[in-house]
């Protein structure tokens, strides 16, 4: 986080985007995001973290509390996704430092957002992406590996209920490329069950994208 | 929460489980739907709901059950609580709900018993952990039952004080306390056909007792005022009150069925009687 920035400052900005968002209104959500965040000195890594992020997180407690519906949670996600793309325009990235990541989301996971924002933070961190997506099939996932031969998989895994998904992706990942080829995993459901990544014998896990950037250049041995 | 086996064997029953899903779903769902207030509430759309809404609870059970972590289970009941609760149904539903799934689970695949620890882990999430809310929250079960026995005006209906009344006027407080110490447990009360179950011990004896006290007036010398206030019951009024109590008994069988809950809990208190009269001294 910037020195500059405080949390209080951060939480007023994902609260008027978070308002802007459920208005369905684009260009305001723009403008808290680049003209009065970035302007004011917020990291893109701060913005990621503690504005889009964070108010994706509130959207979906506001829909489990029956205050806002699937249709506007989706209105609310778009935007986000545009602010997503737009800020990876915007954003400066470093040089790339030789190293392959692949992101995907398990089998039936259709939360997208938080694996496409953790595929940009590493792509700006200078990591080489392939971003897969929602819903990889473990199926589909294993020859897409193998063409891409990626120095480290990333799994983003929200629900619980996807946990079998989980299992089973790391089981084959394992089973076809050794433990060589390190796994990372993250999403909602590791603060729910947290022991399943230890588990599994998950080589990397974060809370937030900024976690994982540092933790993925400490395991695959990167500078800086 | 620890289960026997190893991780293959409980990914063997995990499938196991999952494969079943569509029957323990159908079983829950009949279970549910037995009671009309669902259908009612929701229509057609009533059955494929709670479908839906079983297959999820049994997948998140076996989650918990492959990675052996109550704790998720645990987030998942506080989750479903705050989901469902918003959408016009209450905390008391799921925790129903969860009973069912688990009790399907269980007979449908009977080597998943383990689920069950989960399943409980589950509903003790859904209790508040203290303060007024859990207060509130205990008696809340009982609203239903006390409102029913409103007309049996059950606040004048308590044999305790009369009880306790003679047992200090023939022996003082020392065979009041003894009295009490031997007291073998009644049933707990909390539900209403357990209500009416005990009721029909307590208001039978004192139909019965109007006899009793002719003997223990002609032989022991007692009466209403002088020890017998048991005995005595209402006095003018026991037969009418015996019927009042038959008449709301005999309504509550013809809407709601639950005779066998009755009939036990009836049993239980006979039983409770003859124990606590057995181990006092005569």
């Amino acid at each position: 986080m910037s020195a500059v920035v405080s949390l209080d400052h951060l939480g007023a900005l994902r609260d008027r985007y978070l308002e802007a968002q459920l208005r369905g209104d684009r260009r305001a959500a723009r403008a808290i995001v680049f003209d009065e965040a970035l302007a004011g000195g917020v990291s893109v890594l701060d913005v990621y973290e503690h504005v889009l992020a964070a108010a994706q997180r509130e959207i979906g407690r506001l829909w489990q509390e029956n205050e806002v519906s699937v249709a506007e949670e989706h209105v609310a996600t778009a935007i986000s996704n545009l602010i997503l793309a737009q800020l990876f325009e915007h954003a400066s990235h470093a040089p790339r430092n030789g190293k392959r990541v692949l992101v995907a989301c398990v089998e039936g996971e259709l939360h997208e957002f938080p694996a496409r924002l953790v595929a940009d933070a590493l792509d700006l961190a200078g990591f080489q992406v392939v971003f897969v997506g929602a819903n990889v099939p473990t199926e589909s996932l294993l020859p897409m590996i193998e063409r891409e031969k990626p120095d480290l998989v990333a799994l983003s895994i929200t629900m619980s209920f996807h946990a079998g998904s989980l299992r089973e992706a790391v089981a084959a990942i394992r089973h076809r490329f050794g433990p060589r080829l390190p796994i990372a995993a993250g999403g909602h459901a590791l603060e729910w069950g947290a022991g399943i990544a230890a588990e599994l014998g998950i080589d990397v896990t974060s809370r937030s994208a900024a976690e994982l950037v540092v933790a993925m250049k400490q395991r695959l041995g990167v500078d800086g | 929460m620890t289960s026997a086996g190893s991780d293959t064997e409980l990914l063997r029953l995990a499938d196991e489980v999952r494969t079943h899903a569509p029957t323990i779903a159908a079983r829950v769902t009949d279970a549910t739907l037995a009671d009309p207030f669902w259908t009612k509430r929701y229509g057609a759309r009533g059955r494929r709901r709670t479908e839906e809404d079983a297959a999820f609870h049994v997948e998140y059970l076996v989650q918990a059950l492959v990675a052996r972590d109550a704790e998720l289970v645990r987030r998942y009941a506080r989750w479903l609580e705050g989901l469902l609760t918003t959408r016009g149904m209450c905390t008391l539903h799921i925790d129903e709900n969860l009973a069912r799934v688990g009790a399907a689970v269980v007979n449908t695949v009977p080597r998943a018993f383990a689920i069950d620890g989960y399943v409980k882990a589950a509903r003790a999430a859904l209790l508040y952990p203290g303060g007024a809310a859990r207060e509130i929250q205990s008696a809340a079960e009982r609203v239903p039952f006390a409102l029913r026995l409103h007309g049996l005006a059950i606040d004048q209906r308590r044999k305790e004080p009369l009880l306790a009344r003679d047992l200090e006027r023939i022996g003082g407080t020392a065979a009041l306390n003894a009295a009490r110490a031997r007291m073998a447990f009644v049933p707990a009360i909390r539900t209403t056909p357990a209500a009416l179950g005990v009721a029909y011990v307590l208001e039978g004896k004192t139909l019965g007792a109007r006899f009793l006290l002719e003997e223990a007036r002609a032989r022991l010398g007692l009466g209403p005022q002088h020890g017998a206030a048991f005995l005595a019951g209402y006095g003018a009024e026991t037969s009418a009150r015996w019927t009042t109590y038959r008449a709301a008994l005999e309504e509550y069988v013809r809407a709601d069925g639950c005779r066998r809950a009755i009939v036990e809990a009836a049993r239980a208190t006979f039983e409770a009687f003859t124990r606590t009269v057995a181990v006092v001294p005569f």
